[in-house]
């Protein structure tokens, strides 16, 4: 692949390809510093500007989104109190007090500092692990293929929600949908109910749209405390020195390498990486009494450790097929609508754009840190801006961008549907995540499950047979004995107590 | 009968569900997969029962769960009306869009979704609802070619 990689620059260096950068950075830190924005949302809404792109262009300003609206989230996690992006939730807890005393300037070149070696360092586990592990999944049969696909929905199902059974229920949901329509095997409609539109099938970005935008809007609607613009402390950008760097830094590596660790695992996420992040940097730390009350070190573990998971979250999407959040299922759509289809033979057959792909989400970074830095204050003015201003504005881009795939006016109506449907399960405490993954996996995993019995004779046992199949439905089966509280059970049997709740 | 809150919402949440897969699972005997004949055992509805039997499954799991929960709380405070005028403004938007397009449309859409969530600079609602939806036809309609709904009436 390393053939590839001047063509990837010139690419990068072009004047198209580097605008959209810019442009995705700015807008992205503006989204993720936006509180009830975030990640997700802003890929949604960056997607109409990318169906008229060409796959390069439209990459870049979703890479720039995804990374910097990561990053984003810290701004207003440290000069308002209120983390921007679930990601940055540890970043409040000694970002705020350090802005109070006076450090926010500080506090937010730590913070981009940290996001941005957090985001490097991702990218090169992501340069090093996911060519490797399309290597493998070459050898992947249906078989595999089926065990694989199940193993990442119950963990998806398993970490993405407090209440797995909620998380698994979404999923198989999600998989449901997916099969309304043409049966990919033998093309018969189903589930139409004479509708001409449902006997296409439904699409993705209309119901991540619906999922993610309309229902964020009507539920912030439904639960928004009140209108009062939030007090923010004074921004700025000032970079910290070398020596108070120089006794963070085993903090700032570990923190990226949980960060990236936790992001190859399917389903995990940002939110998890910081709290695990967080909780070991003060657990290992000298003083940490300090956490909590404006320690750089704190600041530094959150934010590091939420960048980290950007490229270790690309890892399953780019190798297997598997988006693990919210965010890599926006990627994989749009890179779907641009005939790019992750998987296991990306690697091989479009060998090129993957080196590009690699190299724009290192300009990303590299835009992310920049701009971070100058458009600071900027940043920080813009936190002034009333979510009740800024609802509105996401549901016009929701209907721009689901009517714009196909200028199909149905798809307006499907996205609120959907968005009152992702209303009422997110009100019980439904994870939106599990439902779009299982949607974008249904199909392959419907064909796979299907071909893998017909290869057996009709013999699921023979599923078993394989090794890679059999590990990957034994992790599976540990994470399903957790759910229906085998573990309870044992430590009755053995006359454990149970710890209290 | 659970009083309220998070086990109320399970129940009635498992319930649903419980008879939406079920309805679902007994259409796919329906006379219009009788012709299925290909892939023998495997045939189209093979994999859709599997699954609306899990969701059946897990929906009663749930449904029970909520059953014997003793819990009141645990649900987010809503506050029905402003909910209410918001999905009732966004529909408003989405049918005046269907009918008259997006550049008259959504501008009124825009408003009232705002004015719905108690955005309270009426003058700056509105500029903003002019401005905002003209700049992204702008960019992405004159500059991008990027297709928008012309509205069914014209």
């Amino acid at each position: 692949m390393i053939e590839f990689v001047p063509q990837a620059f010139a690419v990068a260096f072009s004047f198209e390809v580097l605008i959209a950068l810019a442009v995705g950075t700015f807008c992205g830190i503006i989204i993720g510093a936006l509180p009830g924005l975030g990640t997700v949302l802003g890929l949604v809404m960056a997607l109409p500007f990318t169906y008229v792109l060409d796959p390069a262009t439209a990459v870049a300003l979703l890479l720039a989104v995804y990374v910097s609206s990561i990053y984003g989230g810290s701004i207003s996690a440290i000069l308002i109190n209120v983390p921007g992006t679930p990601q940055s939730a540890a970043s409040v807890f000694d970002g705020y007090p350090m802005a109070q005393r006076g450090d926010g300037a500080l506090a937010l070149g730590y913070a981009t500092i940290a996001s941005f070696v957090g985001g490097i360092f991702s990218l090169m586990v992501l340069v090093m692990i996911a060519p490797q592990l399309a290597k493998f999944a070459l050898r992947f049969g249906p078989i595999e293929t089926f065990a694989l696909i199940v193993f990442a929905l119950t963990t998806i199902a398993w970490v993405s929600s407090g209440e797995m059974l909620k998380g698994l229920l979404s999923a198989t949901i999600g998989l449901f949908l997916a099969l309304v329509g043409p049966d990919a095997m033998t093309g018969q409609i189903r589930f139409h109910f004479d509708n001409l539109f449902l006997s296409a099938g439904l699409t993705v970005i209309p119901l991540l749209i619906g999922f993610f935008a309309v229902s964020e809007v009507l539920f912030q609607s439904a639960t928004l405390k009140d209108a009062e613009l939030p007090a923010v402390r004074s921004g700025g950008f000032k970079i910290p020195p070398w020596s108070e760097w120089k006794k963070r830094i085993v903090t700032l590596l570990r923190s990226c390498g949980i960060g990236s660790f936790i992001g190859v695992l399917p389903g995990t996420g940002a939110t998890a990486a910081v709290f695990v992040a967080y909780a070991d940097a003060k657990r290992r730390a000298p003083n940490p009494e300090d956490f909590g009350d404006g320690e750089p070190s704190g600041l530094i573990a959150s934010e590091s450790s939420n960048n980290a998971v950007s490229g270790g979250a690309m890892v399953p999407m780019m190798a297997l097929g598997i988006p693990g959040d919210g965010g890599t299922v926006v990627l994989m759509g749009a890179l779907t609508i641009h005939n790019v289809i992750p998987g296991v033979r990306l690697f091989s057959q479009q060998p090129d754009l993957v080196t590009q792909i690699f190299v724009l989400l290192f300009f990303a970074n590299i835009l992310m840190l920049v701009i971070g830095g100058f458009g600071a204050n900027l940043f920080s003015r813009m936190l002034k801006i009333p979510t009740t201003l800024l609802m509105p504005l996401v549901f016009m881009m929701s209907v721009v961008g689901a009517y714009a795939i196909r200028s199909n006016p149905v798809d307006i109506v499907v996205i609120a549907v959907f968005g009152l449907i992702g209303f009422l399960l997110r009100l019980n405490r439904f994870p939106p995540a599990p439902i779009i993954i299982g949607f974008v996996l249904g199909s392959p995993l419907e064909v796979s499950l299907r071909q893998g019995l017909i290869l057996t004779d009709m013999n699921f046992l023979a599923f078993f047979a394989s090794p890679i199949a059999l590990i990957l439905f034994g992790i599976t089966g540990l994470i399903l004995l957790n759910l229906f509280g085998a573990g309870r059970l044992v430590g009755r049997v053995f006359g454990r107590s149970e710890p209290e709740a | 009968m659970p009083k309220g809150g998070q086990g109320r919402a399970d129940l009635i949440y498992g319930l649903v569900a419980a008879v939406a897969a079920s309805a679902m699972f007994a259409h796919t005997f329906s006379a219009r997969y009788s012709n299925e004949f290909l892939f023998g055992d495997v045939s189209t509805v093979f994999f859709p029962r599997l699954l609306l039997g899990t969701i059946a499954l897990l929906s009663l799991g749930l449904a029970f769960k909520g059953l014997r929960s003793t819990s009141t709380g645990g649900l987010p405070k809503i506050h029905f009306r402003r909910f209410a005028l918001t999905f009732g403004a966004t529909l408003v938007g989405i049918v005046l869009v269907w009918y008259l397009g997006y550049l008259i449309g959504m501008p009124v859409g825009v408003f009232l979704v705002g004015l719905a969530l108690g955005y309270p600079r009426k003058l700056i609602l509105a500029a903003t609802s002019v401005a905002a939806p003209l700049i992204v036809w702008l960019v992405l309609a004159k500059f991008a070619q990027v297709s928008f709904p012309t509205g069914t009436l014209f």
